[in-house]
């Protein structure tokens, strides 16, 4: 099932709303249950009647796919909601809306992530039909048939927007053969030689239980979430999964201007950053508020929106996947001042490696960095969303509880050191996707 | 998800005197989490209570939007909110936002065709510094030529990635513009390039002046909070602004009709873009505000059964029986002071023709205007509806921006609880009945965004 498009055409933010996410209060208590082996995470939080959840299949993402079938990961994690365990589209689809049960699929590189949200008194309900989804998905080959239409126009309109063109010749240039340059929602052609007997193998291949990452939260009991193993009947282990191997090749830097039409163009620039579990990383996150992660007020849109007026929205961020990790930013600028704005980030990025950061803006980045974790996971989606993540980064039960203090722990000259040893101005890689000759 | 989260309510669409209220905190028909009162300026105070997180949303709502601007000058409430942030009286340009940051806080802004808000998330304990801050910009906002320098060209740039770069955005602002014909809504919020272009300081100090005034306010505080928490320091921040000397500034009251089209029209964007063809057509529909026939709720209904998921009509025949398109959808906006606007949007499949989809759709709502619809599609639609507004209860902000949004029209607060009895009391004939109202021989704007041969 797909979701119904909204028009929103009201809302003007001044900055364009992306907040992120992780946070949480020292108060949530992350509890653990095993089931047949399994580790389920879950909050028990029963100020209202609901129940969120969130499964992660580990090495079942967009990248562990055959060279010519790039798409695929993502038309199955479709297909699952296209009819199920005896119930064709339709019938799957209106038990779900008779319940008010929100069921919904994605995948990033790495993992394939199936969400659901219901009423606690549908609980049961939402289980089952959760389990028939994952347990006996139809894959008739109608749905394949419409499922793989709308990949090709989701495609189509993809490829009208220039942050999606910059992105895709970023991950081509950088990751070269590596996997991770494997387009996630795949290319024309690859999308159109996917076949039933593709679909079902790969499924069969990826979706197991020994790669399964569960959270919960919200008007649960222990003996709630331990259901969640006992409807499944996945097989025990993953097969004929390539490992993908650990990629910090990043290439010599580079400008590549690359065609697409549009009045403003979008900028991607990125090189190789600290993983999550790096000792540095806390010191570069920081530093990384200040550069470019702090919305209006990050030294990026001082000094290209701000001072400038030439963007709108410019940002940096740290992040990357299971075997790769890179600090990128984006930025969107007019025609005209692709290459000002191009000289303004590699401006600020050796100011900061010259080491232009005051020792004010480093403790009101950690200001902000303790103090807004509160705010990211005030609904049940959230938290969930997040404690997944905890779970697939192995970043641990109490992590919730942790991360305050190791901001904290950071000093000024730590975070020199990180920039020192992270900022590389020469495996640095720009994309400029725009009306360029 | 199949439907996204929206505010419905109407029935009794008697707007509230503030008068009336003043002395209350609690008014009988709110759940018991929600408070209201009024400052003796004018401005209202909502307070909604949810202590899951130590956190709370504080948001500053204006009555002022982009219908509200001067002809000539479309863009001007928009930018106003841009520029509110350059400075007030007592915390120097960009000042704001840094303490916004240091204290942990999320902020942003937005504008509407109906309203402007502001709003900070943060931790409970520093709610009074950004209170401080957000009355000291109500009235003392300073705007210089220096501090605004740049602002027109973001402006520009956010006009360019939300309109200029996507070409179904292009057609829809055409669209919008047929529709609406003289009514302000024909305008973009952001308002039209050259006009934004034109915008001087003056014209934005004149909106500011007239319109940023605590009577014309409302303040909306979610979260770990209470009325009996906030009201003092609503006094100390807010009660202590006066209103200006000159008349608050109302709306028409005209503004709220619907001039039904007298043709229909067909508005057709080629663009060397696009790669893969969309059809839309949009009608007026009356919107909560204007209701008096009371067929807003009921048309939401009939939107979600009609095509408000893939379990809907429209999607049902022409992407799984016919094969015509790759989705279709029906969306209907109905929380707004003007009118509303119901919007069918079909992709077509390659080599299907705008014609074929047309004499789908027709026919599917021919369908269900002349057999109506069936007792489980009402009885679906009632429980997602009625879920929704538990659902929407999770979260720090949603219910501080739906309160929001209702106290800047002219609807009591009630409307946001009523409407779960108003859904739940609904029958198929009210539902078929604000269809054919709005539906049944009335006329329409089609666009077509069409590949470039």
């Amino acid at each position: 099932m797909l979701w119904s498009k909204k028009f929103k055409k009201y809302w003007v933010c001044i900055v364009l709303c992306c907040t992120v996410l992780p946070l949480s209060t020292q108060a949530t208590n992350v509890e653990v249950t095993k089931v047949q082996g399994q580790d389920i995470w879950y909050v028990s939080e029963s100020s209202l009647p609901i129940v969120s959840a969130r499964i992660a299949f580990r090495h079942a993402g967009g990248s562990y796919v055959a060279d010519g079938k790039e798409g695929l990961p993502n038309m199955v994690a479709s297909l699952l909601l296209e009819g199920a365990g005896g119930l064709d589209q339709q019938a799957f689809n209106r038990r779900l809306e008779e319940h008010a049960i929100y069921l919904t699929t994605d995948i990033d590189k790495d993992n394939f992530y199936i969400n659901i949200r219901t009423l606690k008194k549908n609980f049961k309900v939402a289980l089952d039909l959760l389990s028939k989804a994952l347990n006996a998905p139809h894959f008739d080959e109608e749905a394949i048939e419409r499922i793989k239409n709308q990949a090709e126009n989701s495609l189509q309109r993809k490829h009208q927007s220039p942050q999606y063109w910059a992105s895709l010749t970023w991950n081509q240039s950088v990751y070269g053969a590596h996997p991770y340059s494997k387009a996630l929602y795949g290319t024309f052609d690859s999308i159109a030689s996917i076949t039933k007997q593709d679909i079902v193998k790969w499924y069969a291949d990826h979706i197991a239980k020994d790669v399964m990452l569960i959270s919960v939260a919200g008007d649960v009991t222990e003996a709630d979430v331990q259901s969640f193993v006992s409807y499944m009947s996945l097989p025990a282990t993953q097969t004929n999964v390539t490992p993908i191997k650990t990629f910090s090749d990043f290439p010599a830097a580079s400008i590549i201007k690359t065609y697409h039409q549009s009045p403003q163009a979008a900028i991607m620039f990125g090189m190789e950053g600290p993983d999550n579990t790096d000792s540095d990383f806390y010191a570069t996150y920081i530093a990384n508020y200040i550069l470019g992660g702090g919305g209006l007020k990050s030294r990026l849109m001082q000094e290209i929106r701000e001072k400038r007026g030439l963007a709108y929205s410019v940002a940096s961020f740290l992040s990357g996947s299971e075997h790769v990790a890179y600090w990128k930013g984006v930025a969107g600028t007019k025609t005209d001042s692709i290459d000002e704005v191009i000289a303004l980030i590699r401006q600020e990025l050796q100011a900061v490696l010259d080491g232009v950061i005051t020792r004010e803006e480093f403790e009101n980045a950690k200001h902000y960095l303790t103090g807004s974790f509160v705010l990211g996971m005030d609904t049940n989606d959230k938290l969930v969303r997040y404690l997944n993540y905890m779970q697939a980064e192995r970043l641990g039960r109490d992590f919730l509880s942790k991360r305050n203090e190791m901001v904290r722990a950071v000093t000024f000259d730590d975070m020199q050191r990180a920039i020192r040893k992270w900022i590389n101005p020469e495996r640095l890689t720009i994309v400029a996707a725009g009306d360029v000759q | 998800m199949f439907y996204r989260l929206c505010l419905v309510a109407l029935a009794l669409s008697l707007p509230i005197s503030a008068a009336a209220v003043q002395h209350k905190t609690t008014l009988p028909d709110l759940p018991d989490n929600v408070e209201t009162f009024w400052l003796e300026n004018g401005m209202q105070v909502i307070t909604i209570t949810n202590r899951r997180i130590p956190a709370v949303s504080h948001m500053v709502w204006y009555k002022i939007g982009a219908m509200d601007e001067i002809e000539g000058k479309s863009g001007a409430a928009h930018y106003l909110e841009h520029l509110m942030f350059k400075g007030s009286k007592n915390f120097a340009e960009g000042e704001f936002s840094t303490i916004v940051a240091k204290l942990g806080g999320n902020e942003n802004a937005f504008t509407s065709q109906d309203f402007t808000a502001y709003y900070q998330n943060l931790a409970n304990e520093h709610l009074p510094l950004v209170m401080e801050m957000e009355a000291d910009r109500m009235r003392g906002l300073v705007i210089t030529q220096e501090s605004i320098s740049t602002e027109l060209s973001v402006v520009l740039e956010e006009r360019n990635s939300r309109i200029e770069n996507q070409p179904s955005s292009i057609l829809a602002e055409k669209i919008r513009a047929q529709l609406h014909g003289d009514h302000p809504y024909a305008i973009s919020t952001i308002g039209h390039r050259d006009e934004i272009e034109s915008l001087r300081l003056k014209d934005v100090i004149a909106l500011y002046k007239d319109y940023y005034r605590p009577d014309n306010a409302v303040l909306v505080v979610s979260g770990d909070i209470d009325a009996t928490t906030l009201r003092p320091l609503a006094e100390k921040y807010y009660g202590v602004i006066d209103n200006p000397d000159s008349t608050r500034k109302f709306r028409d009251d005209n503004l709220k009709e619907i001039k039904w089209l007298e043709q229909d029209v067909e508005v057709t964007f080629e663009d060397e873009r696009v790669r893969s063809a969309e059809w839309s057509r949009v009608y007026l529909a009356p919107s909560v505000v204007s209701d008096e026939t009371s067929h807003a709720v009921p048309l939401l209904v009939l939107s979600k059964i009609l095509g408000g998921s893939d379990t809907g009509r429209l999607y049902r025949s022409l992407v799984t029986e016919k094969k015509l398109a790759s989705s279709a959808y029906c969306y209907y906006s109905e929380v707004s002071y003007g009118p509303g606007e119901f919007t069918i949007f079909v992709e077509p499949n390659d080599g299907v023709t705008f014609a074929q989809i047309e004499a789908a759709v027709e026919e599917e709502i021919q369908t269900i205007l002349e057999k109506g619809v069936t007792e489980q599609e009402l009885d679906r639609t009632k429980k997602i509806l009625s879920a929704e507004s538990i659902y929407a209860q999770d979260g720090l902000q949603n219910m501080a921006y739906i309160y929001g949004q209702v106290s800047t029209l002219p609807l009591p607060l009630s409307f946001v609880h009523e409407w779960d009895q108003i859904i739940s009391d609904m029958t198929r004939k009210e539902v078929i009945d604000a269809g054919r109202y709005v539906l049944n021989n009335r006329h329409h704007v089609t666009g077509y965004l069409d590949v470039v041969e």
